[in-house]
């Protein structure tokens, strides 16, 4: 297994709490991260989508991994779950190396990603099942889990229907079962409250509680800020592909707004990012 | 009826960018098969033509007519079909793209019938009615009528498919249909065997007794292909009035149909969304009680004697060979060849002609068995289509991945081998043949497994996804054709290179007359290839860890 190397001098931003500050000891103890990446860079042909990433996520946290359309979420995501490759860099997950040791690493993560490819073929239940076996689950805790699972999740009724006749909703749900049936350590989540109804919306958002009292990492991408707001206790702020803050609502709302305790969310992400109002006038609208 | 030129231009661009996109995505491959596949139809369709010319011009009447009838009759009837079988889908018939600008009726109308113009498919149709004004038009004015005649024929052509679709689009959003007609559509791809029927038809006396009788125009006639035929047939003989009521008719039709069309589809997009998303359930709370969810039997239970991982995906892997109609209907095609070149010639030659002396005929059905799982097998990773990134999520050991599908095909493999080589036995009397039929059999399965798993993980091809509706996707495209068909065969021919030992080893002691050595050569087939199989499998499982990126970048590209 490697361990994490030094931090480089690529990274741009001067986020409250960074990972160049921890200490060389405090990297190299790799329980207390449950994601880290080093210098993480993904290019698509011309385009840099992701740049000398470095992003710590400490364990038993509920990240939140917040950036407009097109600054690089989800090419990140997909490179810390090893679903594409870097051109540069590193990830840990639990201390493995997500692309020296894949097999070792995906057995502590657990995945929703943003576009959902289940097997639609296979019902609700049989699915959740198939992947409590490929997670090499005991055979006897499946079938509990699952059926577990699938009352948490308001399934039930509809369990042993083919998931293709499942709503949009019912898809996220038996995603997130899938993907929380092996007690993973660390549970990325892409964008989960896109396109669901606030009834399931109140369901998930109970069930990542629940997970990360009992100690799941859980890192979270969403456009959603009251969500990442109510939820998440450190945020991390990508554009352009560049890591441009990071810290706890307080430290970035000192940071962004300064004295204004009552800056949201959104008027912090907005204030990072750079987006002035005056900008988009269309005055021919008048 | 408002049109404004400007729109229709835009909408027409559209249609054009569409069509252009669709044939090139920037691939090499997919630019050579759009070649490719505008030829194919070009020398198809135009060839049709041609031979239709021929016989309006040749055949003595009234037969050229009843032709003229027979022909129009047959397109009408296939373009009402296509789509519902999911050819022919046209991006520019999306009308719930469309519906969000303010067009009116008559733009979007006459935008969805000139965005047809722009099909491949259409290029065949053209040069079809093109015939018909060249084979009727003997003179100007005959030839000015049959292009009047085949413009209308033609509106009303796209007219009444894209109505017929409309309105069975309800019956065919139901799951089991829409499966049904993939699996049929996929079918009747690899049915051009069933023409030497229709060809036999045609060459009998009783159908050519009827063309000089007129008997088929007496009933098509009252059909609108019919009415389109009959204004030529009058106007051919000179009654012009006659002609032009006929075709006043189809006109007529021609305009209900097209505003019945664009009623429905306007009335289906409004409440298309209400239904697609989240059907209505009746809620039943109740609880699943403990003790029943243990009585349930678990779905993945599998077979003990196998990796947990192992079992998982052979079972997943055949409930998708049943349930899946993408995957069923490629089974399907693949026992045709079985169908067609074994149990066929066997019944047409039941005293034996085939199955009597070389020694070829006689093991060759075993052999063809495996190839027609080969479809199955040369791109199994990539026939999981978009559910690979899941898959792929799993902490699955690759050599477990690949025993559980390959597993899942010898279990099909091994039960038509065994099938095929009893019948072929029983038919023949050549029992003392079962073992050495049985040992080439599952030979070339485990030498195609080998085969497969390399082109799989080193040469994943996207697999063309079947999509039909009213939201269409893309137009029907020739991608990855000439690249998936010249991979294909060249793993074809590897596979063959590599089994021809195992093929010898079975056929020379036959040829030979040496029986005896089979005791030898027999374990030593199968030992061979089952060498060949776990050799290339332990060889080849751990790239796929280090490609899985790129094996999924094949997969999910757009």
């Amino acid at each position: 297994m490697s361990t994490f190397p030094e931090h480089d001098s690529h990274v741009s931003a001067s986020p409250v709490i960074r990972p160049q500050d921890l200490t060389v000891s405090q990297t190299h103890d790799q329980e207390q991260y449950a994601v880290v990446t080093r210098g993480l860079v993904r290019n698509f042909g011309h385009k840099i989508a992701v740049d000398h990433l470095n992003l710590t996520v400490r364990a038993g946290e509920f990240f939140g991994f917040l950036g407009p359309n097109g600054a690089g979420k989800s090419t990140t995501i997909k490179m810390m779950v090893g679903q594409l490759r870097p051109n540069e860099g590193n990830v840990w997950v639990s201390g493995v190396d997500v692309w020296r040791d894949p097999l070792r690493a995906r057995a502590l993560m657990g995945v929703l990603p943003e576009y959902l490819n289940l097997y639609e073929r296979l019902s609700g239940r049989e699915y959740i099942t198939f992947a409590g076996h490929m997670y090499g689950v005991p055979k006897a805790d499946i079938q509990q889990r699952t059926e577990n699972l699938l009352q948490v999740l308001d399934l039930a009724d509809d369990a042993d229907k083919l998931i293709v006749d499942y709503s949009v909703g019912m898809h996220k749900k038996v995603a997130l079962a899938v993907a929380i049936i092996h007690r993973p350590q660390v549970l990325f989540l892409d964008e989960p409250f896109e396109g669901i109804d606030p009834v399931s919306s109140r369901v998930i958002r109970t069930i990542l509680h629940d997970l990360t009292q009992r100690g799941t990492t859980i890192f979270f991408s969403s456009h959603i800020m009251e969500v990442v707001e109510r939820l998440c206790t450190r945020v991390g702020i990508i554009n352009q592909g560049v890591l441009v803050a990071e810290g706890t609502l307080q430290e970035l709302r000192e940071r962004a707004s300064g004295a204004n305790k009552d800056a949201t969310l959104e008027d912090i992400f907005l204030n990072i990012i750079g987006i002035r109002e005056e900008n988009h006038n269309l005055s021919w609208l008048e | 009826m408002l049109i404004h030129g400007n729109k229709l231009r835009s909408l027409l661009w559209l249609r054009y960018k569409l069509f252009t996109r669709s044939l090139a995505r920037g691939r090499a491959g997919s630019i050579a098969g759009g070649i490719f596949l505008a030829l194919f139809i070009l020398i198809f369709g135009g060839g049709f033509a041609l031979f239709t010319f021929s016989m309006y011009r040749s055949t003595p009447a009234p037969a050229n007519a009843e032709i003229l009838f027979l022909v129009l009759t047959g397109i009408y009837l296939l373009w009402i079909m296509l789509p519902l079988l999911q050819i022919n889908t046209n991006e520019g018939l999306d009308l719930s793209k469309l519906t969000l600008f303010p067009l009116t009726h008559g733009e979007i109308m006459l935008s969805l019938i000139f965005s047809t113009l722009l099909d491949t498919m259409t290029l065949a149709l053209v040069l079809l009615l093109g015939a018909v004004v060249f084979g009727w038009g003997t003179s100007i004015p005959l030839a000015l009528l049959a292009l009047l005649a085949m413009i209308v024929f033609y509106i009303q052509l796209v007219g009444m498919s894209q109505l017929v679709l409309v309105l069975l689009q309800s019956v065919l959003q139901r799951r089991r249909l829409r499966d049904f007609s993939v699996i049929l559509t996929v079918l009747l791809a690899s049915m051009g065997y069933l023409c030497q029927f229709a060809i036999r038809g045609f060459g009998s006396t009783g159908f050519s007794d009827s063309l000089r009788h007129g008997t088929f125009s007496h009933y098509l006639q009252w059909l609108p292909p019919g009415m389109a035929a009959q204004s030529i047939q009058q106007a051919t003989r000179g009654n012009w009035g006659a002609s032009f009521v006929w075709l006043g008719v189809l006109t007529v039709i021609s305009i209900v149909i097209l505003y019945l069309w664009q009623v429905f589809v306007q009335r289906r997009l409004a409440t298309a969304d209400e239904g697609g998303s989240m059907a209505k359930r009746v809620r039943h709370h109740h609880t699943v009680s403990a003790v029943a969810a243990q009585e349930r039997q678990a779905p993945f239970a599998g077979i003990s004697i196998l990796p947990q991982q192992v079992s998982a995906v052979m079972v997943k892997d055949l409930k998708y060979l049943w349930r899946d109609p993408q995957t069923k209907g490629l089974l399907l095609r693949s026992l045709l060849p079985i169908v067609f070149l074994t149990v066929y010639p066997m019944l047409q030659n039941s005293k034996g002609s085939l199955f009597h002396n070389p020694a070829f005929d006689k093991f060759y059905a075993s052999t063809i068995i495996s190839l027609s799982l080969f479809s199955l097998a040369y791109n199994a990773l990539a026939n999981e289509q978009q559910s690979l990134a899941t898959l792929f999520l799993f902490p699955l050991e690759p050599k477990h991945l690949l025993w559980g599908k390959n597993l899942t095909l010898f279990l099909l493999g091994m039960i038509e081998v065994l099938v095929v080589s009893t019948v072929i036995a029983a038919f023949t009397q050549t029992w003392n043949l079962l073992v050495p039929m049985l040992t080439l059999g599952l030979s070339a399965i485990a030498i195609m497994l080998a085969i497969g798993n390399i082109t799989s993980i080193f040469f994943p091809q996207r697999p063309r996804m079947a999509a039909r509706g009213l939201r269409t996707t893309a137009n029907t495209s020739p991608e990855q054709g000439c690249l998936l068909a010249v991979t294909s065969l060249v793993a074809l021919v590897v596979m063959l290179i590599v089994l021809l030992p195992a093929i010898l080893g079975v056929i020379l002691p036959f040829i030979y007359g040496m029986e005896a050595i089979w005791a030898i050569t027999i374990p030593a087939s199968l030992l061979y290839s089952a060498t060949i199989y776990v050799v290339v499998t332990m060889l080849v499982a751990p790239r796929m860890l280090d490609r899985a990126p790129e094996i999924l970048a094949v997969v999910s590209r757009e």
